[in-house]
């Protein structure tokens, strides 16, 4: 999953970083409007979270930038000021959620997830595709009830795909959305990533979880549960 | 006095000074026009004397001699007014005139030769008269000096009556003439009384939030007044948005650096007990700053000229709502009559409805219901927003913390507190009040009363 972090304060921005790095995000930081935008417009980004208060172009100017050019992501807003009137133009701007400073890491955390699930069209964290369960909150993955052990960048694979479950995502797509630069990476990495988790989620390979559309992608194609 | 409205003091002291002028008009004048009649009177009286002295003559016996036709036929008409008589030196009379027929007329004693006297006397013991004598010398036929008195009396009545007939003219114009200078008065000063009166529906207007400023064409000496007070006014205004952009810019640089704080209890270099004193040193810093600013902000209002309509506010407040608790899947009812006007800031009312619409996100199950609705209280016209949800209902203890009365200082508040505390501390500072009551629908219901202006 790919976030954008724009905070103009320096150590919260690394000490963010760090922190959505920790938790599997591939992260882009903007320091200011500009760069915010250059990220908008040329990384195919899943989540943004936007400092309001930004030295050049003020954030709200960049949301109503990014909403201008049709881009759909999940923005969460970070305001200093905590009064109604900030909050709601920050929303009517096109934000989907807002946090006044200061805020706790780990609802930040939570609040950011939500959204990429909401985008996705999930409401619980807890993504259920039968036989296939997956928990963002704990990172943990079961098919029925037996826990799967995953490595990250196979977490990540089968998170992305679970999100966006029923839809054709392709390699390049995906290769985006878990690594943070774009140089020409080996596809085979993402083949080799999908083989695995088809071993591991299905060794018996009965349900065929991940469905290969030869030239266009890969398709997560169980159903979600009701 | 000086309850007194300016309008009835210019009014007062300008009708006196107007009667006062009138009564002392009145009484020169009749002063002159008596004067001037008993002048006329007299000329008039010492031309008959005079004819009557030029048509007499001394017989050779020395007797007095009157002509037949005398020089004024109204000597000769019984009771015609005009009377007269001769006396000789010794006060024996001579001659009488034919009107004194029957008459009683009290003359004045005789004078000496060469004198002239005007006197009032009475005829019949009641009429008014003047009477005038004069003294004359003939030359006896024998060579001797014989001494004349000439009287003629003049009644009264007909200068009487003319007299008063003036006094009625007189009285009745003035009257009339008091009248219409009053009207004419009044006319004046309510006409020169109408800027006073534009300037102060003007200044209505403006504490009740339909104007800025003072409008309207004052004349010279009222248009300073009209500049020093919209002068006054903006700077007021200005001086408050300085305020509170002061403190925005205060508050966006205290919390970054209290966002960095908190952001460092995953550091992994700090041990849990450090971590728990950091976060909750964190916590209580950013309790302390926001509940500060926001009262800080709020009590910022003071005497309110800005209305605020509170449909648009409400439904902004709720499409923001609907999207921050989107996975909630909550139901939200609106119920705010659409004609509603706030007498106050938009970011007072936007803090008032945001915070009790978040609070009852917070606790609903499913439902939240916003009313607003104009009520007439003690207070006059206020606005009453109502906010009530499904959920289990607020801890007496917030309810309490909620509807206490007054403001509180420095008192830490719990983070889920501050909202509310900020909702009571707007009410309290707009003269309003607030209340907590257990919802039909299951949860609390939060009652708040701010002041509501007349809809446009």
């Amino acid at each position: 999953m790919r976030v954008l972090i724009v905070e103009d304060e320096q150590a919260l921005l690394e000490s963010l970083g760090r922190q959505f790095e920790a938790a599997g995000f591939v992260v882009d930081l903007a320091r200011d409007g500009r760069e915010a935008l250059y990220y908008g417009e040329e990384f195919p980004l899943d989540v943004a979270i936007i400092d309001l208060g930004l030295p050049d172009i003020s954030g709200m100017d960049v949301i109503a930038r990014l909403r201008a050019d049709g881009k759909s992501l999940p923005i969460l807003v970070l305001t200093a000021r905590g009064r109604w009137q900030d909050k709601v133009s920050g929303l009517e701007a096109g934000a989907d959620d807002y946090l006044v400073k200061p805020f706790q890491p780990e609802e930040l955390m939570a609040r950011v997830k939500a959204l990429v699930r909401r985008a996705g069209g999930w409401s619980s964290p807890v993504l259920r595709c039968p036989p296939v369960t997956l928990d963002m909150a704990t990172q943990q993955v079961w098919v029925n009830d037996n826990e799967v052990t995953l490595t990250t960048y196979e977490y990540r694979s089968l998170e992305y795909l679970m999100l966006n479950a029923g839809k054709v995502v392709s390699k390049a797509e995906l290769t985006e959305h878990l690594y943070a630069d774009d140089d020409d990476r080996d596809s085979n990495v993402i083949e080799v990533f999908i083989g695995r988790l088809r071993r591991k989620l299905d060794p018996a390979n009965a349900v065929h979880p991940l469905e290969t559309l030869r030239g266009r992608g890969y398709r997560f194609r169980l159903q979600r549960a009701a | 006095m000086s309850r007194h409205s300016f309008h009835t003091r210019l009014l007062l002291t300008a009708s006196i000074a107007l009667l006062a002028f009138f009564a002392i008009s009145a009484l020169l004048l009749d002063i002159i026009f008596r004067q001037t009649s008993e002048n006329i009177l007299a000329n008039r009286m010492q031309v008959v004397v005079m004819s009557l002295i030029a048509s007499t003559e001394l017989d050779s016996q020395g007797r007095v001699m009157i002509p037949e036709v005398l020089p004024e036929h109204r000597l000769e008409r019984p009771g015609s007014g005009l009377y007269a008589q001769i006396r000789r030196g010794d006060g024996a009379v001579v001659w009488r005139s034919p009107s004194t027929l029957g008459h009683d007329i009290r003359y004045p004693p005789v004078i000496m030769t060469g004198e002239q006297r005007l006197v009032r006397s009475t005829k019949d013991e009641e009429d008014p008269l003047f009477v005038m004598s004069f003294g004359v010398a003939w030359e006896g036929p024998r060579g001797e000096t014989a001494p004349f008195v000439f009287d003629v009396a003049q009644s009264l009545e007909p200068y009487e009556s003319q007299l008063w007939r003036f006094r009625r003219n007189l009285l009745g114009s003035f009257l009339l003439l008091s009248v219409v200078l009053l009207l004419v008065q009044m006319l004046v000063i309510r006409w020169g009384m109408r800027p006073l009166r534009q300037m102060g529906a003007s200044l209505r207007e403006m504490q009740s939030g339909r104007q800025q400023a003072l409008t309207g064409d004052y004349p010279r000496e009222l248009a300073e007044l009209a500049r020093t007070i919209n002068g006054l006014v903006s700077d007021e205004r200005a001086h408050l948005d300085r305020y509170r952009n002061s403190l925005a810019d205060l508050a966006h640089s205290l919390k970054t650096p209290l966002a960095v704080l908190s952001t460092l209890r995953d550091d992994p270099g700090m041990d849990g007990a450090t971590r728990e004193v950091l976060n909750a040193q964190v916590e209580r810093m950013n309790a302390i700053v926001e509940y500060q600013l926001r009262r800080a902000a709020a009590s910022g209002s003071g005497q309110n000229l800005k209305r605020t309509p509170v449909a648009p506010v409400a439904a902004k407040i709720v499409d923001s709502l609907a999207k921050v608790y989107h996975e909630r899947g909550l139901r939200f009812d609106q119920r705010v009559e659409p004609e509603l006007v706030f007498q106050g800031e938009e970011e007072d009312l936007m803090e008032v409805i945001g915070n009790l619409m978040d609070n009852a996100c917070k606790w609903a199950r499913e439902q939240v219901v916003l009313e607003a609705r104009a009520v007439s209280g003690s207070r006059g016209r206020m606005l009453e927003v109502i906010v009530r949800d499904d959920g289990p209902g607020m801890p007496a203890e917030a309810v309490e913390r909620f509807t206490r009365r007054g403001v509180r200082g420095d008192e830490s508040v719990e983070g889920q507190g501050i909202g509310l505390a900020v909702v009571r501390d707007i009410s309290v500072m707009y003269g309003g009040e607030v209340q907590v009551e257990r919802a039909e629908i299951g949860g609390a219901e939060l009652r708040v009363m701010l002041p509501a202006a007349a809809s446009a």
